[in-house]
């Protein structure tokens, strides 16, 4: 799936529209409007008519208002009517992603096809080859019994002409969890239980059916608030994961300054929390990481650590660590219990780790992704490159290269080898890092053993192919993001 | 031979709307014409605040405009650009 697609474009245009209008404050009176606005000129009709699509458009506004979209229910309702309580608090412990089943596609289960290219040959390896007697011939074209077919896929392969394809369900085949399940009427549910909400299928649906339930409506509520409305402290500080430092072209700092543009008080990189959890991982290390027998799993990412519950015996192998954006957010409740802290990154799961139920602590307040980040410099008409640079909080190289896979593995050897240097006896570490979670590399990880006697093995996982660089909410292609990491790590302010 | 000049709007509306992702393959337009063609980014070309905002991300190829500038359009726009172009080809 292409990054850059018409599905891509509409949730960003629709989000830089409710963000100028949440922005001057005419969210109620204006947001009905986007609908129309949003399918006058050279709008391509894509469902039966134009009047589904605004349906449809009226549906995902409703989820970047941060409401669930399931079903056609409410729509009398006009969305001023939900405008008025889309700046609500997050009752804890709500799944953070929502499907608009409206324009769900409700794709046939995975099947292959005979297609035009089809010559009808003698040899026929599709029906020699066929294992289940699936394939005969039909008005002189190879044909596929359905109710006969085992999918395997051989006749696909078999065929010189390339004639049968394998048309798959794609939120399905993007799936690393098997979470989404089919209703009677095909139209596809995520099962909220066993989603790692690693955010891939809202890039893999090309109907754009899966969505975030944002939280920008919110941030932009609290920080658009005049000062006597708040609580004592009403400071909103952004704290900035390394991934989203590296979505815009220019030095970290103008990107910082651009957030202060938009109204915080305040931008704290995420990366000074990753160095208090590499300081803590590494000591688990030293321990000899007794509670995992040997071996220490990073618990920096929400999405793997969801997924870590499901794998028998990983869960005791997590490290007790926070994650980087907790540990920020308790540096920060800790001097200003009253700030308003908003998490900023390309992650799907950040939102479900900040608001989950169990651990009852509250230091992250908002979540919003890269994407929604930079729909707000557009609707506020910020340029992020005539920003003036303004210094960063300060974080370690290592701490700042959290982003990408690979970077917490190295931060906390580092961190490990700083032990040993002061004389700290200290086992042998052997580390491994592993992004992209998919079948196969979740089997692998299940598969893996701690290394054995005086040696600690230390496991990063990261959901997201190349770590948060390649994260579902980013604006920037990860190749290109991967460099401005390095510039930013580098602490490059030109 | 003077070379296609390729300017790429790096303002944030033309960013967020699809300009990240033509900067992060801009290496297949050096593999498609090589050295023949030069390329920069460029500070907002204000074409959004000029009301074309939904024809965003903007790019221009030797001085002209290409709206909803893709990879794809870009690459059109420079087989447009280059020398020879309307001597034979395509006729």
């Amino acid at each position: 799936m292409a990054r850059e697609n018409n599905a891509v474009k509409l949730r960003r245009a629709l989000l830089a529209k409710l963000a100028r209008l949440m922005k001057d404050g005419r969210l109620a009176e204006g947001v009905d409007g986007i609908p129309f606005e949003m399918t006058r000129e050279g709008w391509e009709v894509t469902g039966c008519c134009v009047h589904h699509d605004r349906a449809l458009i009226r549906l995902r506004l409703l989820a970047m208002l941060g409401f669930p979209a399931e079903g056609l229910s409410d729509v009398e309702r006009p969305l001023s009517g939900y405008a008025v309580s889309a700046g609500a608090e997050r009752p804890r412990g709500e799944f953070p992603l929502t499907m608009v089943t409206e324009a769900c596609n409700a794709c046939a289960k995975t099947r292959y096809l005979v297609t035009d290219a089809c010559q009808g040959c003698l040899a026929r390896p599709c029906q020699t080859g066929c294992p289940k007697g699936a394939v005969s011939m039909l008005d002189d074209r190879s044909h596929i019994d359905a109710s006969k077919c085992a999918s395997c896929g051989l006749c696909e392969k078999a065929c010189p002409f390339h004639a049968i394809v394998r048309v798959p369900v794609p939120c399905e085949e993007a799936c690393p969890a098997g979470a989404i399940r089919k209703l009677e009427d095909g139209t596809a549910r995520i099962d909220e239980e066993k989603c790692i909400l690693c955010g891939r299928c809202i890039a893999a649906c090309p109907f754009g059916a899966p969505v975030e339930r944002s939280e920008m409506a919110r941030v932009i509520a609290r920080l658009a608030a005049p000062a006597a409305e708040g609580p004592a402290s009403r400071r909103a500080v952004a704290i900035v994961a390394p991934a989203a430092m590296a979505q815009f072209p220019f030095p970290a700092g103008k990107f910082a300054a651009s957030l202060r543009a938009l109204g915080f008080d305040e931008v704290v990189e995420a990366a000074q929390g990753a160095d208090i959890v590499a300081r803590e991982e590494a000591a688990e290390l030293a321990r000899g990481a007794p509670e995992g027998g040997g071996m220490l799993a990073t618990s920096c990412c929400p999405s793997w650590v969801r997924a870590a519950g499901r794998i028998p015996g990983m869960a005791e192998k997590l490290s007790a660590a926070p994650s980087p954006m907790i540990a920020a957010g308790r540096l920060i409740k800790a001097r200003d219990p009253g700030a308003f802290t908003v998490f900023i990154s390309p992650c799907a799961a950040k939102r479900w780790e900040a608001h989950r139920p169990a651990d009852g602590e509250s230091v992250i307040d908002a979540v919003l992704t890269s994407e929604e980040i930079g729909t707000m410099f557009l609707a506020a008409g910020i340029e992020v490159n005539e920003a003036q640079a303004s210094a960063l909080s300060g974080a370690s190289e290592e701490g700042r290269g959290f982003g990408a896979a690979g970077g917490a593995a190295n931060a906390i050897a580092r961190e490990f080898e700083g032990m040993k240097a002061r004389g700290l006896a200290v086992p042998e570490l052997r580390a491994t890092a592993v992004s992209g979670l998919n079948p196969a590399s979740l089997a692998a990880i299940g598969a893996m053993k701690p290394a054995g006697e005086g040696t600690v093995t230390l496991l990063e996982v990261m959901s997201c192919e190349g770590g948060c660089l390649g994260g579902p909410c980013t604006i920037a292609n990860p190749k290109a993001a991967k460099v401005f990491l390095d510039k930013y790590k580098a602490g490059l302010t030109a | 031979m003077e070379k296609v000049r390729v300017t790429i709007c790096v303002g944030t509306a033309c960013y967020v709307l699809g300009g990240a992702e033509t900067i992060g393959r801009i290496e297949e337009l050096r593999e498609l014409f090589g050295d023949m063609v030069t390329w920069e980014g460029e500070p907002c070309m204000g074409l959004c605040k000029a009301g074309k905002e939904n024809k965003a991300p903007f790019a221009s190829v030797n001085g002209k405009v290409v709206e909803k500038a893709s990879l794809e359009a870009i690459a059109a726009a420079i087989r447009e650009a280059l020398p020879g172009k309307g001597d034979g080809e395509g006729k």
